[in-house]
């Protein structure tokens, strides 16, 4: 962060650095993947019981009510020390939708699970013929008394198969977006079969979900039957500000240093002017981050034009991670990290693993349209630029 | 871009009906088959008080702080403004901090023409030699605050009409011009020197830099703006170009590195008087540049032929931007030298 900080909050950054270093355990630093529950889910445990798991969430709910600028201080410091990547499902995703259109049963029932770590999440959104076109998708359920059952097929589910509860959106009926129901499913409900998919980069960060005759109660539907398009879109701008923030341009800058560090010193000479314009980039994907932060905050209208985080951010990230690619040299197509003095240093990983940032969460073609066509309002006959 | 605050919008609004009043993008083409200023300009800019308005109430400025600036200068840069006001505005800042009572209230009531400038200078006794980086709008200039580099990082002022000193400019591409000041023994009077100074230095340049980022930023915002009414209104195959998907991804790209521009630019802001200062007026100048470039490139190929013409204004957009970028030594270098 380039702007100067106020003493509560240098004072922050310096507890969270100390409290870090303290607290994450050597052998969960600078690791690409994330770990597996057994793994990680202590850690996260562990930042939950310090109050950090939930820095966006409101006080009333468990949150840290943390401003903009301590979000990106939190986050500037996990790069830093190299944290590893906790599951977010929760704590972006449904838990902020909860808060918002939850039942008080359901609010009761699963925010302090989210916060304390007892619950893995995962999105039940895309289908194998409904990626970004959405409201194509044909998984059905039908009433039965109380209960909806379920039949279809959902993929690209991230972590689905470490996960307790899925919340998706399944079609009761209509066409498009009509017709389309949000509801959350206990992922131990009999009828669920889940399959890893292993990546490009070698991890299995995603699965399939198979649903045969899966009956969930029809009081875990949040919203109404057939207004589940609603709920889903209802914190469109607040999820890709999440896909849109400074913390993987971080990571990634961080590896990018770590590659440079073991050149020779007249290399590392070379290189300087590149990490410099890489902390550029990363910094200006922070400003636009609490720009938006700041406009969201006065309310003034920002529809839609969180797109253009979610394409900043990630495309700095995949440009950070193409210098860190040419800063490994040879070693840029080795099979596993290096291991160099007791540290890990990723050569390739996180390159691959960070070519899905421009596909999920809307991929940046589609981002770019939203853009185009609601913000700059082209080929609408108007527009507000 | 930021929440503005009633003030900030009012400064914008003045400044948007300002320079459409005086005549808008003619005033580009006026000062190129002039081959110079126009001085009657500069006083128009100086009866709003702008040359001033960093400078407190009580040293007669209008007391407004940095990001009023920015506004303005973006608002300045629509009209492609080539006077060199953010420079003018920096130097007035700077001569604030000095015991130059008087040349700044010339300098703000637009008597007289004070662009501040850097050199590395040798000296021989009261003697000073040396030629300063280039600097824009030069050849209106009547004086120069000159910032030297090394020794003891002197301040003084020199003037065109002094011995030993050359001012020449050459004309540039979007009707303004460029120079170097030249010193060849001159008896010069040092104002200040040490710490404070350098630190002065420091803060003028750093100033001037955000001013001309925030142009940067202004005129890209306003090629954006163009190109988009421009794609609205012209047809082919039946249609509005604007209803292409080829066109309105690459223009989706364009707004992309315009927003993060102004949002780098307006987040540098926040940086001033603290450790990042210099970094963050760097950074914010580089992207701002980037953007540009990048915005007033693609507005001519959007354009189309019409787009290549000197008829068209859309062109005076990039070479404006390559003006203020050319003068810096371009942006590739900025990198390096920051992390030098």
């Amino acid at each position: 962060m380039i702007r100067n900080e106020t003493a509560s909050e240098s004072a922050f950054r310096s507890d969270v650095r100390c409290w870090l270093e303290k607290n994450l355990p050597k052998h969960l630093r600078h690791l690409t993947f994330r770990p597996r529950p057994e793994e990680i889910m202590p850690w996260y445990k562990a930042l939950s019981q310090r109050g950090w798991i939930a820095p966006h969430w409101p006080v009333s709910a468990g949150g840290m009510g943390a401003s903009a600028v301590e979000q990106v201080i939190l986050m500037e410091e996990l790069a830093r020390i190299g944290a590893p990547d906790t599951p977010t499902q929760g704590l972006n995703h449904i838990g902020p939708m909860l808060i918002k259109a939850g039942t008080a049963k359901q609010k009761a029932e699963h925010l302090p699970r989210i916060l304390s770590g007892d619950a893995i999440w995962c999105q039940g959104y895309s289908e194998p013929n409904a990626g970004s076109d959405l409201a194509s998708l044909v998984t059905r359920a039908r009433i039965e008394g109380d209960e909806l059952v379920i039949n279809g097929h959902k993929i690209w589910t991230t972590w689905g198969h470490y996960a307790h509860w899925m919340f998706a959106l399944v079609r009761t009926g209509g066409k498009r977006r009509d017709g389309i129901t949000f509801v959350l499913i206990d992922m131990a409900t009999p009828g669920i079969t889940r399959r890893p998919i292993v990546t490009i980069a070698g991890d299995d960060e995603f699965c399939e979900v198979f649903f045969d005759e899966v009956r969930v109660p029809l009081g875990n539907v949040v919203g109404e039957i057939g207004g589940g398009w609603k709920v889903a879109t209802s914190l469109l701008d607040d999820e890709r500000m999440h896909l849109g923030t400074p913390l993987a341009a971080n990571r990634a800058l961080v590896r990018l240093k770590r590659l440079v560090s073991r050149m020779n010193v007249a290399d590392q000479e070379k290189w300087r002017a590149r990490v410099t314009e890489a902390e550029i980039a990363t910094e200006t994907v922070t400003a636009a981050w609490l720009d938006v932060s700041d406009r969201f905050e006065a309310g003034v209208g920002i529809e839609n034009e969180s797109s253009y985080l979610k394409i900043l951010a990630t495309e700095t990230v995949q440009n950070i991670l193409d210098a860190a690619l040419e800063a490994a040299g040879p070693a840029a197509a080795l099979c596993q990290p290096l291991r160099e003095n007791g540290q890990r240093i990723d050569v390739n990983e996180m390159f691959l693993q960070s070519r899905r940032l421009t596909i999920y969460g809307g991929s940046n073609e589609i981002q770019r349209s939203i853009l185009a066509t609601r913000v700059l309002g082209m080929g609408m006959g108007g527009g507000n630029v | 871009m930021p929440v503005w605050s009633e003030q900030e919008r009012m400064i914008a609004d003045s400044a948007a009906d300002f320079f459409e009043a005086k005549g808008g993008t003619t005033r580009v083409r006026e000062a190129r088959d002039r081959g110079g200023q126009d001085r009657s300009r500069w006083q128009d800019a100086a009866d709003q008080g702008w040359i001033g308005m960093l400078v407190s109430e009580s040293a007669s400025g209008l007391g407004l702080d940095l990001r009023d600036g920015l506004v303005l200068m973006r608002e300045a840069a629509r009209s492609l403004a080539s006077e060199p006001l953010a420079a003018a505005i920096a130097a007035a800042q700077g001569l604030a901090a000095l015991p130059c009572r008087e040349i700044l209230l010339e300098a703000m009531a637009g008597g007289r023409i004070v662009l501040p400038a850097w050199a590395t200078l040798k000296s021989e006794g009261d003697l000073w030699s040396g030629e300063s980086d280039a600097l824009t709008g030069l050849g209106a200039a009547d004086s120069v605050l000159l910032f030297d580099r090394g020794g003891d990082g002197a301040v003084m002022l020199v003037n065109r009409e002094q011995g030993g000193v050359t001012m020449n400019a050459q004309p540039t591409l979007d009707g303004g011009d460029i120079g170097q000041v030249m010193l060849k023994g001159v008896n010069a009077e040092v104002i200040a020197s040490g710490a404070p100074a350098r630190r002065l230095a420091r803060d003028t340049f750093d100033t001037r830099l955000m001013l001309e980022a925030a142009e940067l930023c202004g005129l890209s915002d306003e090629v954006l703006r163009r190109t988009r009414a421009y794609l609205e209104t012209r047809k082919q195959f039946g249609t509005a170009l604007a209803s292409f998907q080829a066109v309105q991804q690459r223009m989706a790209s364009v707004y992309v590195q315009v927003a993060a521009a102004e949002a780098l630019l307006f987040e540098a802001a926040r940086a001033f008087e603290g450790p990042r200062q210099s970094f963050a007026a760097q950074a914010a100048f580089y992207r701002a540049g980037q953007a540009a470039h990048f915005a007033s490139r693609e507005a001519i190929q959007f354009h189309g032929a019409i787009g290549f013409t000197d008829e068209l204004d859309i062109g005076f957009y990039l070479k404006r931007c390559l003006a203020i970028t050319a003068a810096r030594g371009g942006l590739e270098a900025i990198p390096a030298q920051l992390a030098n």
